[in-house]
C-alpha cells in the first residue's frame, strides 16, 4: 500500500534531482516503459540461459550471465536479516500496482545486477532519456515511507554502496566504452556532441575508436580545454574562483556549527557537513557557496584559491535519500551536504586573510563517487585540479571562514525556486550559472 | 502484497506530514496504543496520562539538579546520535513528532538526561492502580517509539546496539545491592501490602522478612526470584505424551504449518522460522510445524522457565536482537496492534533451547524465551549436552517484559489443551498457563 498520494508522487518525481537535471525522462510513462524493457531483458536472459538458445537483439543490452558478488552479498544479507527483508519487501510493495514493475526481492536483485554491467546510452528525445539507470530503478521505490527509511538504513545503504562500487569498476573499464560511438544512441553522435558541447573538451584521439576515451567514466569526467575555463585574475589572490561548473543554489551567511538541516529552508549544519574536522570552529559564522552540476557540465573541480592542501578525504554517506518536507530532488541540495557521500578538501590559502577554504564535492545517486587528486601536504595554484566525479549527479559546496569574504561577485537569487521556495520576482527565478575558474568572490 | 489497506489508521492518513516536524495526532496515537502488545501484556498502562505523569516525575527529579552522573554508555549513545547526521535528524524529528501535551523531552540533551536518570534508578512499585513506574524505560520511551521517525531510528543497528549497551549497564546496576533500595515496605516499595498481593509474594514465593530486603540481594534477584516448592507441580512426570508449559503466561497465538520464511511483519503471517530460529541448522525440522506463543505478565508471574519435556539439549543460542521496535506495517492497522508479537519472535532479543526428546514424532522441541523492553535480558542455566527432566529450571528473565514461544515439529502435537481466544488476537486473552502444568498432548509412538 502506497504511503504517498498519486499527486504527491508525480510532484516528487518532477522534483527529483535526476528529472530536473535532465537525466530522467520528464514523461513518467517513458520511465515505466524503460523499466519494462529492462525486465524483459532480465527475464529473457534467464529463459535463454535455461534453454541455451540465442536471443534476439534486445532494445536494451542483455543481462549479465551471473550475479555480481556484491549483489549476491545483498541477497545473503536480506536472507539473514528479517528487518532488512521487511524494509526491502515493503519498499517494493508500497509502489502502487500500476507503477510497480519489480514485484519481489529477487527481481530487484536481478535488476540491480543488470545495471552493474550497464553503460548509459544517449537518447535524443528528452522525454525518453534515461541517463541515470540506478535513479530510474529506484525512482518509484524512493517515494514511499519504507523506501525513504530503507535508503537511510545503514545496512541497506552500505550494501547498495558496494554494488555501486562494482558498477563504477565496470564504468571505469574498457567494457563500458561501447556506448561511445556515433550511432543514434551513442555519445559521439551529432545530437549528443551538441548536448555535451564536446567542442569545449579535449578529445584524446578523434580518429581512434571511442575517440580515444578508455571507458565510459573517462568520457564522463573528460578534460576541458584550458582556454574554455580561463582563470580569473590569476595573479590576484583576493579574487576567489568557482571550483566547478554549475547552477548556483545558495549563498548562505553566518552558518552555524549545528543546525536542523532537515527542516524547511535547510540551514547548513557545519559539523555534519565537515565530518569531524579539527577546522570546524574556523568556519562557524562563515559562508557556504553551493552550486549543482547538470548533465552537460564539466565534471572536474578545481582550487578556488592558491594554497596548501591540509586534508583531503572522502566521507561515505547516503546516496538515494531525499528530504521529504520540501518534496525532494534539487530541493534537497543542502540536505545532501550533510548526509551524502562527499569529498572534503581543506586548503590553507596563501593569502592569510582568507584562512582555510573547504571544497566539498557531493555525490548524488548513480555511482555517487568522487576521486580527490590533490593530496594532503601538496600546494595547489588557483585553478589547479582537485579531483573529479565519477558517473552520477553532483553538487559542490565551498565553505569559507567568516572573515574571508569582502563580497560575492555573483548574485544568488535570494528566493531561488530550486531552493524549494517561491521566487519573489520573475527575475529571481533565472538560474545563475557559474563556470570553473570564474570569479565568485572578493576576499578581504 | 500488504493486506492492511482496508483500515489505514488516522495517524497514517496524515502521511508525510510527520516528516515536516509536525506532531502525530494524539488521539490516533492513543487508539494505536491500547492495541499494542506492550499494553496487552501489562508492561505499560493503557492510559497515556499515566505514562505522561511518570515522564513529568522524571523531569521534576532531573530539575532538582545536583551534579549529573553520566552513565558512560549513555555518553556513547549520544556520540552515535551526534556523529551521524541522519540519525540526529531522525532523533530530533522523533522528539518533535510526539503529540503536544506529551512532549516532555524536547531536545536530545533532555532525552539523554531522561534515559540517564532511569538507568541510575530501580523501578518503583509506587501506585497499585498504574504500572507506569514499574516499567520506567518503557514509560520514558513510549511516545518516541510510536512516532514514524522513532520507528526508523530504533531500527537502526547502531542505535539499537548503543541502547542495548545502555540496558546492559542498567542490568548490572539492577543486579547489584545498590538497587535494593526499592525493596522496602514504604508505600512505593515492593514490600508494601499492595505490592505483596500484586506479586503473590505471600502465597507463591518464600520471602524472609527477618532478613534485610527479605533475603534478596538485588532488584533483579527479587525479579527472577525462585518459586515456593510445590507451587508449580509438574504434570505427568516421565510421560512423554504430556507436554508442560515452560513458563507462566497467557496463551496468545497458535500457528500451524509454519513456513521457513514468511513476512512476519504483516498481519496474519506471524512466524518466519528461519528468522525466529536464527538460521539454526535445525530449522528445517520445524518447517510445517507449530508455534505456540504466550506472553508473561508483569506482576505475579514467575520469571523463570523450565523444561516442558524430558530430553537432551542439542543446541542453545542467545541472540542480541531489537529491543524497542514494533512492526510499523502492523501499526498502520489500528486493529492489529498485538500482532507485533510475531515481530518480536522474529527480531527481538531471545534465547533458543532445542531439546531432543528422542521420541517420535515429537522429536525436537524448541523453547524460545523472548526479552522485551526494559533490560531485555535473559540468562540460560543449561547448555548443549545437558539432560533435562520436565520441570527442571532452564533460565530466567532479568527485569523487563517477556514473551515465550515453543516450536514443535509437524505432527508432534495431537491436541493443545489451552488455546488462545478464537478470532480474538486483538482482545485481552484470558487463558492462563502455569509453569510445569500440561498444555499439550503429544503424539508419541510408545
Amino acid at each position: 500500500m502506497s504511503t504517498t498520494s498519486p499527486v504527491d508522487r508525480d510532484a516528487r518525481y518532477q522534483q527529483l534531482y535526476g528529472t530536473l537535471g535532465g537525466y530522467l525522462p520528464v514523461d513518467r510513462e517513458a520511465l515505466h516503459a524503460w523499466h519494462l524493457e529492462v525486465k524483459a531483458a532480465v527475464q529473457q536472459s534467464r529463459v535463454a540461459a535455461v534453454a541455451g538458445v540465442a536471443r534476439e537483439a534486445p532494445a536494451v543490452p542483455p543481462a549479465p550471465p551471473r550475479r555480481d558478488p556484491t549483489v549476491e552479498a545483498l541477497a545473503e544479507q536480506i536472507k539473514a536479516s528479517g528487518v532488512l527483508r521487511m524494509l526491502v519487501t515493503e519498499m517494493i510493495d508500497q509502489v502502487p500496482k500500476e507503477k510497480r514493475v519489480i514485484e519481489n526481492v529477487t527481481e530487484l536483485l536481478d535488476h540491480l545486477n543488470y545495471i552493474t554491467r550497464l553503460a548509459p546510452q544517449w537518447e535524443s528525445d528528452p522525454k525518453k532519456r534515461v541517463f541515470f539507470p540506478m535513479s530510474a530503478l529506484f525512482a518509484e521505490m524512493m517515494m514511499d515511507r519504507a523506501g525513504e527509511d530503507a535508503f537511510r538504513y545503514p545496512p541497506f545503504n552500505d550494501a547498495i554502496r558496494a554494488i555501486l562500487g562494482a558498477w563504477c569498476r565496470y564504468l571505469d573499464s574498457a567494457a563500458s566504452r561501447h556506448v561511445l560511438n556515433t550511432g543514434t544512441n551513442g555519445w559521439l553522435c551529432p545530437d549528443a556532441y551538441k548536448y555535451n558541447q564536446l567542442q569545449q573538451f579535449v578529445i584524446p584521439n578523434p580518429n581512434a575508436p571511442y575517440w580515444g576515451w578508455e571507458s565510459y567514466n573517462a568520457f564522463f569526467h573528460r578534460e576541458i580545454k584550458a582556454t574554455e575555463r580561463p582563470i580569473a585574475s590569476p595573479n590576484d589572490p583576493k579574487v576567489i574562483v568557482s571550483p566547478n561548473d554549475g547552477t548556483l543554489y545558495r549563498i548562505a551567511k553566518n552558518v552555524q556549527a549545528e543546525d536542523s538541516f532537515w527542516l524547511k529552508g535547510e540551514p547548513y549544519s557545519l559539523r555534519n557537513m565537515l565530518g569531524g574536522t579539527k577546522y570546524l570552529s574556523r568556519f562557524v559564522g562563515g559562508y557556504v557557496f553551493q552550486s549543482y552540476l547538470s548533465g552537460a557540465d564539466y565534471h572536474r573541480f578545481h582550487a578556488p584559491v592558491g594554497g596548501t592542501v591540509l586534508d583531503a578525504d572522502v566521507v561515505d554517506g547516503l546516496m538515494f535519500s531525499n528530504l521529504v518536507n520540501d518534496i525532494s530532488g534539487v530541493a534537497s541540495q543542502a540536505y545532501y551536504t550533510a548526509v551524502n557521500t562527499r569529498g572534503l578538501t581543506f586548503i590553507e590559502a596563501d593569502d592569510p586573510a582568507i584562512g582555510v577554504v573547504c571544497v566539498m564535492p557531493v555525490g548524488i545517486t548513480e555511482v555517487s563517487s568522487m576521486t580527490l587528486t590533490a593530496r594532503a601536504g601538496t600546494h595547489v595554484l588557483k585553478g589547479e585540479q582537485l579531483g573529479y566525479f565519477s558517473f552520477g549527479g553532483s553538487t559542490v559546496a565551498v565553505v569559507f571562514e567568516g572573515r574571508a569574504i569582502k563580497r560575492f561577485l555573483v548574485n544568488a537569487p535570494p528566493d531561488h525556486p530550486l531552493a524549494g521556495r517561491q521566487p519573489a520576482t520573475p527575475d529571481a527565478a533565472t538560474p545563475v550559472q557559474v563556470l570553473v575558474n570564474s570569479a565568485i568572490a572578493q576576499a578581504n | 502484497m500488504t493486506t492492511h489497506s482496508a483500515h489505514p489508521s488516522p495517524s497514517h492518513k496524515s502521511g508525510h506530514a510527520e516528516y515536516t516536524g509536525k506532531s502525530v495526532d494524539a488521539e490516533a496515537m492513543k487508539r494505536e496504543h491500547v492495541n499494542r502488545l506492550v499494553v496487552a501484556r501489562g508492561a505499560l498502562p493503557p492510559d497515556f496520562d499515566d505514562i505522561n505523569d511518570f515522564q513529568k516525575y522524571v523531569k521534576k527529579e532531573i530539575a532538582k539538579g545536583g551534579p549529573i552522573n553520566w552513565n558512560p554508555e549513555v555518553i556513547a549513545l549520544s556520540k552515535v546520535i551526534l556523529n551521524n547526521p541522519f540519525v540526529r535528524m531522525y532523533c530530533e524529528q522523533m522528539l518533535a513528532e510526539v503529540p503536544e501535551g506529551y512532549r516532555n523531552f524536547t531536545t536530545i540533551q533532555e532525552m539523554l538526561e531522561a534515559i540517564n536518570y532511569v538507568v541510575h534508578t530501580a523501578p518503583l512499585f509506587k501506585d497499585p492502580t498504574s504500572i507506569a513506574y514499574q516499567f520506567p524505560l518503557s514509560s520514558t520511551m513510549n511516545f518516541w517509539m510510536m512516532t514514524p521517525s522513532g520507528k526508523a531510528l530504533l531500527r537502526m543497528p547502531q542505535i539499537n546496539d548503543a541502547i542495548n549497551r545502555v540496558m546492559r549497564s542498567w542490568c548490572q546496576f539492577l543486579n547489584s545491592p545498590a538497587s535494593c533500595y526499592v525493596l522496602n515496605t514504604g508505600s512505593e516499595g515492593w514490600f508494601c501490602p499492595a505490592a505483596v498481593k500484586y506479586n503473590a509474594l505471600d502465597t507463591d514465593y518464600s520471602p524472609d522478612p527477618s532478613k534485610p530486603y527479605w533475603g534478596w540481594t538485588s532488584y533483579n534477584d527479587f525479579f527472577h526470584r525462585d518459586i515456593k516448592p510445590g507451587v508449580r507441580p509438574v504434570s505427568g512426570p516421565g510421560d512423554p505424551a504430556i507436554v508442560n508449559s515452560p513458563n507462566d503466561g497467557v496463551a496468545w497465538a497458535v500457528q500451524h504449518n509454519v513456513k521457513a520464511v514468511d513476512s512476519f511483519w504483516l498481519k496474519g503471517q506471524l512466524y518466519s522460522l528461519d528468522d525466529m530460529l536464527n538460521h539454526s541448522p535445525l530449522t528445517e525440522k520445524f518447517v510445517g510445524g507449530t508455534v505456540y506463543q504466550t506472553f508473561v505478565n508483569g506482576g505475579a508471574d514467575w520469571h523463570r522457565f523450565t523444561a516442558p519435556v524430558d530430553g537432551t539439549i542439542v543446541e542453545t543460542q542467545l541472540i542480541a536482537g531489537y529491543a524497542w521496535t514494533e512492526s510499523d506495517t502492523v501499526a498502520l492497522d489500528p486493529e492489529s496492534g498485538p500482532y507485533s508479537q510475531g515481530w518480536a519472535a522474529g527480531v527481538a532479543t531471545r534465547g533458543l533451547i532445542f531439546i531432543d526428546t528422542g521420541v517420535e514424532p515429537l522429536g525436537i522441541v524448541c523453547v524460545v524465551p523472548i526479552g522485551l523492553t526494559e533490560v531485555s535480558s535473559l540468562s540460560l542455566m543449561v547448555k548443549t549436552g545437558d539432560k533435562v527432566k520436565k520441570g527442571d529450571q532452564m533460565g530466567w528473565f532479568s527485569f523487563g517484559g517477556s514473551s515465550f514461544a515453543v516450536v514443535f515439529q509437524p505432527k508432534a502435537i495431537r491436541k493443545f489443551l489451552v488455546l488462545p481466544p478464537e478470532h480474538g488476537r486483538n482482545k485481552q486473552p484470558v487463558d492462563t498457563l502455569r509453569t510445569n502444568r500440561v498444555f499439550a498432548v503429544a503424539d508419541v509412538n510408545k
